[in-house]
């Protein structure tokens, strides 16, 4: 005999239901099948894992002369800045000289710097830059130019180059550029 | 007359409502499409050191939103290059292995000044079909921090003449995101 799940308070009774009605009542509740969605979600994690990349590359923006010639100086020859790039040495144990020197031959006038205007490291570039800028303001342009001397085979890092422009931008000056190399001396090849 | 009655079978209890093979077909497809989508992203970028320099004034790469040609010059000094440059020519400090320019290789030789050039032309030139100007364009320079200046130079005079105005620098950052 089938019973009724159902119990009333209180009732001795038990009510009987018959077996399809109970068939159609449904049957017992069952769970999403778990496993096939574990796997989705281990190859979803592992997919992520592989792809995801911490971007370690920033730019530093630019611009370039329109012509592609040699930057030409300023023709006010007050404000033309040159950062002469120099390096000694090779390879690893290349180092770095920065010169600031004014086009046409005329010194900087003096910055407050105990060197005056020649900084082996980066941040005695970055303070003499800055009071060039706080002196000429908005005026200043600054042309970096590595000293390269095909006869000599000298050369000059890339990255002394790009340190030296990074100065030049850190000290807020808003005109700098590239000497370029000119037709002979362009590339090694 | 009894009625006809149409009996109704419930599915029984071990039946799974959705179907799940399909699904996770379908998931392996998108996977295997995403890997394959992210590589040809990343062919443009070699594998070089970057410069680091003395407090950088960078930018984030994803805070530049204007469409680009990246231009690699790679360093004959790297060991993963100079293995190949060696088979064809000596290594001297500051040489180049060879150029790539969105993704193609430039050897060195006669006419590789007016091989980058005529690539950055094209890139330009695609990207002016689209209608950008020379303000939203781009040369990406990711050159090794060994190679000498006078090789980049000759990436920068060619963007000159190819009129691209902008030019980008590619420098290392470190993870904590000072810029």
């Amino acid at each position: 005999m089938a019973v009724s799940d159902k119990r009333i308070e209180g009732e001795e009774t038990v009510h009987y239901v018959s077996a399809r009605k109970k068939r159609e009542r449904g049957s017992a509740k069952m769970q999403p099948p778990l496993t096939p969605m574990i796997d989705v979600t281990f190859q979803l994690l592992l997919f992520f894992l592989l792809v995801t990349r911490f971007p370690n590359e920033a730019l530093i923006p630019g611009s370039i002369p329109e012509k592609g010639v040699s930057v030409t100086p300023d023709p006010t020859p007050t404000t033309t800045i040159d950062v002469i790039v120099r390096q000694s040495g090779e390879g690893d144990q290349a180092t770095p000289e920065y010169a600031v020197r004014q086009a046409f031959e005329q010194p900087v006038t003096p910055a407050s710097i105990g060197g005056g205007y020649e900084a082996q490291l980066a941040e005695g570039l970055y303070l003499i830059l800055k009071d060039i800028a706080a002196s000429s303001g908005e005026e200043a342009h600054v042309v970096i130019k590595p000293e390269v001397d095909r006869a000599q085979s000298t050369y000059v890092k890339w990255e002394f180059v790009v340190n030296a422009y990074n100065q030049a931008r850190r000290a807020k000056i808003k005109k700098v550029g590239f000497a370029y190399a000119s037709e002979a001396e362009r590339g090694t090849f | 007359m009894p009625k006809s009655v149409v009996f109704k079978r419930r599915g029984s209890a071990g039946e799974v409502g959705v179907n799940m093979t399909p699904m996770i077909d379908v998931t392996f497809q998108l996977i295997i499409f995403f890997i394959i989508a992210s590589q040809f992203a990343s062919r443009e970028k070699s594998d070089l050191l970057l410069p680091f320099p003395h407090e950088p004034t960078s930018i984030s790469d994803d805070k530049v939103k204007q469409r680009r040609v990246v231009v690699n010059v790679l360093s004959a000094e790297d060991p993963l290059y100079r293995p190949q440059v060696e088979k064809v020519r000596p290594v001297l400090p500051g040489d180049v292995a060879w150029y790539v320019v969105q993704g193609e290789r430039v050897n060195l030789g006669r006419s590789t000044y007016e091989e980058i050039r005529r690539r950055l032309e094209g890139a330009f030139a695609q990207a002016q079909e689209k209608g950008l100007t020379e303000q939203d364009f781009h040369v990406e320079v990711r050159a090794d921090k060994r190679v000498a200046y006078n090789n980049v130079a000759t990436v920068l005079q060619a963007a000159g003449e190819a009129q691209i105005l902008k030019a980008n620098i590619s420098v290392r950052r470190t993870g904590e995101g000072k810029d």
